[in-house]
């Protein structure tokens, strides 16, 4: 498993705190999330969860109305010349930042192709933008190099595309040229932020095998920010899912897959349709998610919960040890707690699609 | 407070644990019996624009300014041609050209009838009241060439002034807006055909307007009205219509159409309270266009008739006697340029407050 | 709840062409030649990626778009070309809609009471102000939401609740037949769950028909009885949900059937999708015609593809 993997990024105990017109929202609360070089990280969570600011506080591209961070991101990457250094992002300033990782060593994709791309700048001259600001590469190298991206990103007549503009190409190939962007300049780590939401269902499943792929021929560190668990069986190696600001569970796809603890967890994996099953009714969480201006004490989740305890509303649940790899934020896994089993319909559900994999797995 | 821009995320102010911290016993850790309360969906909502801090910030300093001299402006042209006894016609010849005397600063040395006169023998101070025994004469603004008193021309042509340019903007903010909204909504050749009127009627010169109006008609207010009417609607046409264009598309128009509501139910009950921002503030800023305007007209002779008076008919006159009694245009000078410049910051504040709220929404 | 399919059906729509003339050279075709028919009381699933013209047809069903070709009856009555004014009537209050951007679809200068209640405003269904406030806060419990918040202003609802709002407006005029254009694409997950619960209740207390739009797959097995698969503007494979998703046909449904994310990690990692091509796998949609493979279920093609696939 994890033996000698290097940890390369390293989140612990992240604040963040936004102020606006109606008050201060502690949007972060308490995150610690690992990276091993290679490995896939699915951050998985609704709107409002605070996964998509975590990663722009490890990007350091956070919006201006940020009025007080604590904790440590500390990212260790290499030199050109080999040497290894460990820095800490969050006490870096921002023109550092945009010098040294920004696009360089941590790059970033999208959400919306549609506004990722300048819509006056011509795709070639996109792609080599970042690779001459960063490495001062002449034009020509910078050309041929980015024509090699688009070859990698498997779009079809590169060189016919380095001249075209955005809105000469369709969703899914937008969305390729922006992760050769991305590439450009050999980042170690892929920072994804619901890169497929806004596109079809067959071009999702695409961009997602091109992602795989070339984080394996790449050896590059992924994060993949998502709210779909389908996307997440399909790519992640470790998954953190997220609730109100702070990660209620994690561990690796598998455990979270087969033997989920979290009552969250469980309402997600549950709200998804089951397509093998005739189901009479969806069971769904109830509620909404949590407006983050006004905090509660104890548990954020507990008035959606059907299986609250009363010291929910007393004071929030630390991070339970289950295994090695798998932790959760629940009282429910305090020993003195009463024992809680799954829902039977989705305690069903994971018996078989149990079975279907080791049935697949005999198979291969 | 924010941390400073580019400045490093740590080590600014450090975040506190908002609540006690608090060690659980063994009794809390049971079931919580929630089946009622968890099927209402909890109370999310944002907080109601109508009792926090967001209200507060509609009050910026350009609006307070702005409004608070409009008022004062408005409260003077009601009352201040009743303050004195004089009106605003009556001749005194033997008291033309008066320098301003105000009892209350007399004593100062300031405003007590003194006038520095230059003739070729040299600068005189001179003082008529003095030289024709006149006591208990005051003219707080002064008297002019056919002995009016300032004073009170000066707040009766605000008012003038005022009446017009308010009403004319009134007028049209409603023709302008209507012919902008009809013509925005319906599109095809009602747009086409309704744009190229509006273009012709754009490229009369307003001068031009005027002047054949005088022909027909008498000169007077009512005539200003007209020629103002006649060409100022085409600014609000043309926002109100932008607007329109944005917003005719957008899904709660189509859902009103699902639901089978008129054409013009739907522009002027679903359209338009969405756009009262941006038209109001187009109301603002067109007000001190249309008082700069009618003071125009009436600088070059267009304008109300003498004996009547408006803001810019008393600038006129004052003109002609600038180089030997300047302080006979100061007045209206000053109330003009502070009636408008007040407008123009009432405007501005309006908009920075409703672009706040936009953004919110 | 089963759905009788001897009756005779609520919506027939035959031969639907809807063409956009967008400049004096180029059309674009969103819509060929469509028919399908909806009964009393059932869901159909009508699914397809962006560029389908799924939308497109929900719209024109409307008439938000007048149809290019191609009749569209509703109980028995012509809606596709001129209306007289008892059948406008009849398509405005037995016909709604629900749009995709819930805060879009909701005037943001008026009350939620108000917007609901347009309906009955616009058409003077109630006697008096009380009778229709009364009606307004009847809706507001049937679909999950407080009554006190009647004069809330639409952004004080979250996006769930907003969407709810939008269900709770069409469902006051006591529809036959609601659209529900892409109504869960901008929610979460769980807040999708319970609109959805939502509308099935819904069907269940009332018999309303939906003709469910999306590109989300799991969702429409889940709520649809019937699903009909667009592409390009065509009708290419219509049948139940059991039968489309457990017999898929056409190349292309099998492709859009693969491609669906399944949440079983070790299943997931290593299955191989389906591709499909239009532009090379030579089919031509404009070919074809409907073949019947069993029940319910149709697949457009020609003869010669039809003995190929099966």
């Amino acid at each position: 498993m994890a033996e000698e993997k290097e940890t390369i990024l390293r989140i612990r105990d992240l604040h963040i705190t936004f102020c606006s017109l109606d008050g201060s929202i502690h949007a972060i609360q308490g995150v610690d999330l690992d990276l091993a070089k290679g490995e896939t990280v699915a951050l998985v969570g609704e709107s409002g969860s605070g996964k998509s600011v975590t990663m722009k506080a490890v990007m350091g591209i956070l919006a201006n109305n940020v009025s007080a961070g604590k904790g440590t991101i500390e990212f260790r990457y290499h030199h050109e010349d080999g040497r290894t250094e460990t820095v800490d992002i969050l006490k870096q300033d921002k023109k550092w930042i945009r010098r040294n990782i920004n696009g360089k060593r941590i790059a970033m994709v999208f959400q919306d192709p549609m506004t990722s791309l300048d819509p006056t700048m011509s795709i070639g001259k996109q792609i080599m933008e970042g690779m001459i600001w960063h490495f001062k590469i002449p034009k020509q190298e910078a050309w041929n190099r980015a024509v090699e991206l688009l070859k990698e990103v498997e779009m079809e007549e590169p060189r016919k595309r380095m001249k075209q503009y955005p809105h000469q190409l369709s969703g899914g190939q937008r969305q390729r040229v922006v992760i050769a962007i991305a590439l450009a300049c050999n980042p170690e780590i892929l920072i994804c932020d619901e890169p497929t939401t806004a596109l079809d269902v067959t071009i999702q499943a695409k961009i997602i095998e091109l992602i795989k792929r070339i984080q394996k021929e790449r050896q590059l560190s992924v994060v993949y920010i998502t709210h779909d668990f389908g996307v997440v069986a399909k790519i992640a190696d470790y998954v953190n899912v997220m609730y109100a600001g702070k990660i209620v569970e994690k561990g690796t796809t598998d455990e979270i897959f087969y033997d989920p603890r979290h009552p969250y967890t469980w309402g997600l994996l549950s709200a998804m349709p089951d397509l093998d099953a005739r189901e009479e009714r969806l069971s769904t969480i109830p509620g909404s998610p949590p407006n983050l201006l006004y905090e509660r004490a104890g548990d954020a989740f507990a008035p959606r919960n059907p299986y609250a305890l009363v010291v929910d509303d007393k004071v929030k649940p630390p991070m339970f040890r289950i295994t090695d790899t798998h932790f959760a934020a629940t009282w429910l896994l305090d020993p003195r707690a009463p024992k809680v089993e799954m829902p039977k319909q989705l305690r069903l559900r994971l018996n078989r699609m149990k079975k279907e994999a080791e049935e697949h797995a005999g198979k291969l | 407070m924010k941390i400073k821009k580019n400045a490093p995320l740590t080590g600014a102010l450090q975040v506190t644990a908002p609540f006690p911290a608090y060690e659980p016993v063994d009794s809390d850790f049971r079931l919580k019996d929630n089946s009622r309360e968890i099927g209402r969906d909890i109370d999310w909502s944002a907080p109601d624009f109508r009792h926090n801090g967001a209200k507060r910030r509609v009050w910026n300093a350009s609006a307070v300014i702005g409004l608070a001299v409009i008022i004062l402006i408005a409260v003077m042209a009601v009352a201040g041609p009743g303050m004195n006894a004089y009106t605003y016609s009556e001749q005194f010849l033997s008291q033309k050209n008066f320098a301003p005397r105000i009892k209350a600063l007399e004593r100062f040395g300031i405003f007590n009838g003194d006038e520095t006169i230059q003739t070729a023998a040299g600068i005189h101070v001179v003082n008529q009241y003095k030289e024709k025994n006149l006591e208990n004469v005051y003219y707080w603004f002064g008297s002019d060439n056919f002995g009016r008193d300032i004073w009170t021309r000066t707040w009766l042509g605000t008012q003038v002034s005022l009446i017009i340019a308010v009403a004319a903007t009134i007028i049209d903010m409603g023709i302008g807006m209507s012919y902008g909204l009809v013509c925005g909504y319906f599109g095809g050749w009602v747009d086409m055909i309704m744009q190229r009127i509006l273009e012709i009627a754009n490229g009369i010169p307003r001068l031009v307007v005027v002047t054949l109006l005088l022909l027909v008609l008498q000169p007077g207010i009512l005539t200003i009205l007209i020629a103002l009417i006649l060409t100022e609607w085409i600014g609000m046409s043309r926002i109100a219509r932008a607007k329109m264009l944005e917003l005719k598309e957008r899904e709660f128009v189509l859902a009103s159409r699902t639901l089978g509501a008129g054409n013009f139910f739907i522009i002027f009950r679903e359209i338009l309270p969405n756009m009262i921002g941006p038209i109001l503030t187009q109301v603002m800023f067109s007000i001190p266009a249309a008082i700069f305007m009618e003071a125009f007209l009436s600088f070059i002779g267009l304008g109300v008739p003498v004996p009547q008076c408006s803001l810019g008919s008393l600038i006129s006159e004052g003109f002609n006697s600038f180089t030997t009694h300047p302080y006979q245009i100061i007045p209206p000078l000053v109330v003009m340029s502070l009636l408008m410049l007040s407008f123009n910051l009432a405007a501005d504040g309006l908009r920075k407050a409703l672009d706040k709220r936009q953004l919110k929404m | 709840m089963p759905v009788n399919y001897n009756q005779p059906p609520l919506l027939k729509v035959e031969g639907l062409r809807q063409y956009f003339r967008v400049c004096a050279s180029c059309t674009v075709k969103a819509v060929e030649d469509v028919s399908f028919e909806i009964y009393p009381g059932e869901t159909y699933g009508l699914v397809g990626e962006s560029g389908s013209g799924k939308s497109t047809i929900g719209r024109s069903i409307i008439r938000l778009y007048t149809p290019t070709d191609g009749r569209i009856c509703f109980h028995g009555m012509d809606i596709s070309r001129r209306m007289n004014p008892d059948t406008k009537t009849s398509l405005h209050t037995q016909i709604q809609m629900i749009f995709q951007d819930p805060k879009a679809s909701l005037n943001p200068r008026k009350i939620a009471g108000d917007i609901i209640g347009e309906g009955l405003d616009i058409h003077h269904s109630c006697k008096s102000r009380a009778e229709r406030d009364a009606k307004v806060k009847e809706i507001f419990v049937k679909v999950g939401l407080a009554p006190e918040h009647v004069s809330r202003y639409p952004h004080e609802f979250s996006g769930g609740q907003q969407q709810r709002l939008c269900i709770a407006r069409a469902l006051i005029m006591n529809p036959k037949l609601i659209i529900a254009d892409e109504c869960t694409s901008a929610l979460d997950v769980s807040i999708q769950a319970q609109v959805v619960n939502l509308m099935k209740d819904i069907q269940e207390e009332t018999g309303t028909a939906y003709l469910f739009i999306t590109h989300n797959l799991s969702i429409v097995k889940y709520i649809s009885h019937r699903i009909g698969v667009l592409h390009l503007g065509y009708l290419l494979e219509t049948g139940t949900a059991e039968e489309i998703f457990g017999h898929p046909i056409h190349p292309y449904t099998k492709s859009l059937l693969s491609a669906i994310p399944v949440p079983n990690p070790a299943v997931e990692k290593n299955r191989i999708l389906e591709c499909y091509n239009y532009k090379t796998s030579g089919i031509d949609y404009s070919k074809g015609s409907y073949h019947l493979v069993e029940g319910m279920h149709y697949v457009k093609c020609t003869d010669d593809e039809f003995y190929k696939w099966n």
